[in-house]
């Protein structure tokens, strides 16, 4: 369902990511791992079509760029950047509408309740904190009813109850056979989420294996084995 | 320099002393509100945050507004040496002192103001009220004395010198006292400017001397991270700023329960229209009122020189006025603002449509100010109506092609080759672009106004169509518009 080849992006003369190859199939959580300044964050950028790369990012049977693609794919941003002027349930609606989709407001009324927005319905983007701007990308990520969803480290910033609901949600994704994928540095969260690891260093995949093929290993213990930062 | 008066001694002394009134004095006072010193973050996270004295690190804040005083000696001593034939050796003394001195006073009353614990903030606001309006009466006295005396016998910069040199201001505490110096040195000795002097080179020592002996364990540290990120507000906003943000004032916002409508695309427009009646009481701008009272003042000009203004001219007129507003006049850029997030690249909506979507309100804003120009310019000339309604949609043409231009070669072209070069070729382009507009005109005068006006619409479609498909081609990705 999400396909991508020979992904590599070079920043003048720096590559951040080179030559990346991996697929996530339907109701597969794929989590991309890897220290800081691996390459998550460009490849999942440019997964989501807002870098220019070389190589090839499919989703469904559609060239990343398309419309056709674009309508299945949604995203969430590692830094929440909300319009300063809106207010929290406009933005979820401003998303429902830009994706061809009726503005549902039970479903948003669900999504607000589920991530405490629902007293902060009417407050403008810029009044919001930090982990509360993060809720609203999430609600407007998720409202779209997304084939595929791109998560680029969802959980920094968030409270602990916040934190414990996405992950919810990320599992109700997967049931519902969506194809999600999610970076983060922050391994001890996702213990319990993943399918697939694919681990990045140096803007290179260095291993991207199942759970089941790792035989069900705690994915710290795999993380660090595989990249050799252990503090021994 | 034109010899209008000022260039003597006396002349030196009233541009050195407007300097010290106007320029460091306001700046002084901005400490008083705990502005002015500017923590970057690194000196939040290694200074303010370490094992630091608060007095060392406002003394570091402070060290690095030195070279301004710098630049300012600087610039008082070029002044005084090449332009006002002052002796070298006055000029250096007067400089080297005030090298020490001015440095001492400025930076002992920016620690005591800024940091002292001693006085609390509603002191230091009482005491930067009542400087403040000691120098709007100085001003009120000074023009006051000017205007009569200008009125009686015609202006003359010695009522300046008079006022400015008189024992009111050198008794004025601190700065007054500062001048003192200046006038002692140019002028020479009086028992005024002695005192004067006296009490600047006592006061800045007596204020050292507080600001050693104050209170401070970093109660300031609270307001200097708010101005400091006030100051990268600014900053990040590159320009895109307002009047009142920069003087730290909260932009005003409006009540307005928007209504957030269309499918795709077309929602940018119902979302950047809730945006501006949010952020705006009325949709237009101060910029916009210009096109109005300058179509008031087109009509108002045509009655009484019916000869020279006359509606036989008036699309014409409407028309070239509309071309020179829109080059010279830059109003503002709502699009970009939804080219640098990341909603409109995930939009599953072509490139053209988020773009044509995203510059529709800027477009109608200028179908708005094509009105405002023709209508009351049009009836005041009592021009045929058809001509008014053809020279608000030429006009309005004529801007949205000078759009479109704009976001190709400024925004786009611009973050390749730099703003700077990009913008002059866009001013270079957008100028070669109106010669057919203008040629047409020329056409007018012949008295093929159907044909001048279908030549414009025409070749505007034309032009605005191929930047808009440049344009889109290029806005696919949020590193278009990254230099």
């Amino acid at each position: 369902m999400l396909k991508v080849s020979s992904l590599s992006k070079v920043y003048k003369r720096t590559t951040a990511v080179d030559d990346v190859n991996f697929d996530v199939s339907k109701g597969e959580i794929a989590v991309l791992v890897g220290p800081n300044g691996a390459g998550k964050s460009t490849t999942i950028k440019s997964i989501v079509g807002l870098l220019r790369f070389n190589g090839e990012v499919t989703i469904g049977s559609y060239d990343n760029k398309s419309i056709e693609a674009k309508k299945l794919l949604s995203y969430v941003p590692e830094i929440p950047a909300l319009f300063p002027l809106l207010t929290v349930r406009e933005h979820v609606e401003y998303m429902s509408l830009a994706y061809g989709k009726s503005v549902n407001k039970e479903k948003i009324e669900t999504l607000l309740k589920r991530f405490d927005l629902v007293d902060k319905q009417d407050k403008l983007g810029d009044e919001l904190s930090k982990g509360m701007m993060q809720k609203v990308s999430i609600c407007s990520a998720v409202i779209v009813n997304p084939e595929v969803i791109v998560f680029d480290e969802p959980m920094m910033g968030l409270d602990p109850k916040a934190i414990k609901e996405i992950k919810k949600l990320i599992i109700e994704l997967k049931e519902a056979n969506k194809v999600v994928l999610l970076s983060t540095h922050m391994i001890e969260m996702i213990e319990d989420l993943w399918d697939r690891v694919i681990i990045m260093k140096e803007g290179k995949v260095i291993d991207n294996v199942t759970r089941l093929e790792t035989n069900h290993r705690a994915l710290e213990e795999f993380f660090f084995e595989i990249t050799g930062d252990t503090d021994e | 320099m034109t010899d209008i008066g000022l260039k003597n001694k006396e002349g030196f002394v009233l541009i050195a002393s407007i300097g010290t009134l106007y320029i460091v004095l306001p700046m002084t006072l901005s400490y008083f509100k705990r502005k002015g010193i500017n923590f970057k973050n690194q000196d939040i996270n290694f200074i303010l945050a370490s094992p630091t004295s608060p007095k060392q690190a406002i003394i570091y804040g402070l060290s690095k507004e030195i070279f301004i005083n710098m630049v300012m000696q600087i610039m008082i001593f070029i002044a005084a040496f090449f332009v006002f034939n002052i002796s070298l050796l006055t000029t250096v003394v007067l400089i080297a002192v005030n090298m020490v001195f001015s440095n001492l006073l400025r930076n002992s009353l920016a620690m005591i103001m800024y940091a002292s614990e001693d006085i609390t903030i509603k002191q230091k606001q009482l005491i930067k009220k009542i400087v403040y309006s000691l120098l709007a009466l100085f001003t009120v006295f000074l023009l006051t004395i000017v205007i009569s005396q200008t009125i009686k016998a015609g202006f003359d910069f010695s009522y300046l010198t008079s006022v400015i040199t008189s024992p009111v201001v050198l008794m004025f505490p601190v700065f007054g006292w500062q001048l003192g110096w200046i006038n002692l040195m140019i002028l020479g000795p009086t028992t005024y400017t002695l005192i004067s002097t006296g009490l600047y080179f006592i006061s800045s020592i007596y204020l050292a001397y507080v600001a050693y002996k104050m209170v401070c364990k970093g109660e300031y540290y609270e307001d200097a991270l708010s101005f400091s990120k006030h100051v990268s507000h600014i900053a990040s906003k590159k320009g895109n700023i307002t009047i009142s943000e920069i003087f730290g004032r909260k932009k005003k916002r409006y009540d307005y329960k928007g209504r957030l409508e269309g499918l795709y695309a077309k929602v940018i427009f119902h979302k950047q229209m809730t945006e501006l009646r949010r952020s705006k009481k009325i949709i237009l701008s101060l910029k916009d009122f210009v096109y109005l009272v300058v179509g008031i003042g087109l009509g108002v000009a045509s009655v009484f020189f019916n000869d020279f203004i006359t509606s036989e001219y008036f699309f014409e007129i409407i028309v070239a006025i509309g071309m020179y507003l829109t080059v010279f006049i830059k109003t503002r850029s709502s699009w970009k603002n939804e080219f640098e997030n990341y909603y409109i690249f995930i939009m599953p909506d072509s490139s053209i449509n988020k773009l044509f979507r995203a510059t529709l309100l800027e477009n109608i804003l200028s179908f708005i100010r094509a009105i405002l120009l023709a209508v009351p310019a049009g009836i005041l000339m009592r021009a045929p109506l058809w001509q008014i309604v053809g020279a608000i949609i030429a006009q309005t043409l004529i801007k949205v092609m000078m759009t479109y231009v704009s976001i190709y070669i400024e925004e786009i072209i611009g973050a390749k080759i730099g703003k700077v070069i990009a913008s002059f070729i866009n001013f270079i382009v957008s100028i070669v672009l109106v010669i057919i507009p203008i040629v047409a005109i020329l056409i007018i005068m012949n008295g093929m106004l159907f044909i001048s006006f279908s030549i414009i619409v025409l070749y505007t479609i034309g032009v605005i169509i191929l930047f808009l498909a440049l344009a889109a081609i290029n806005l696919t990705n949020i590193e278009s518009l990254e230099e």
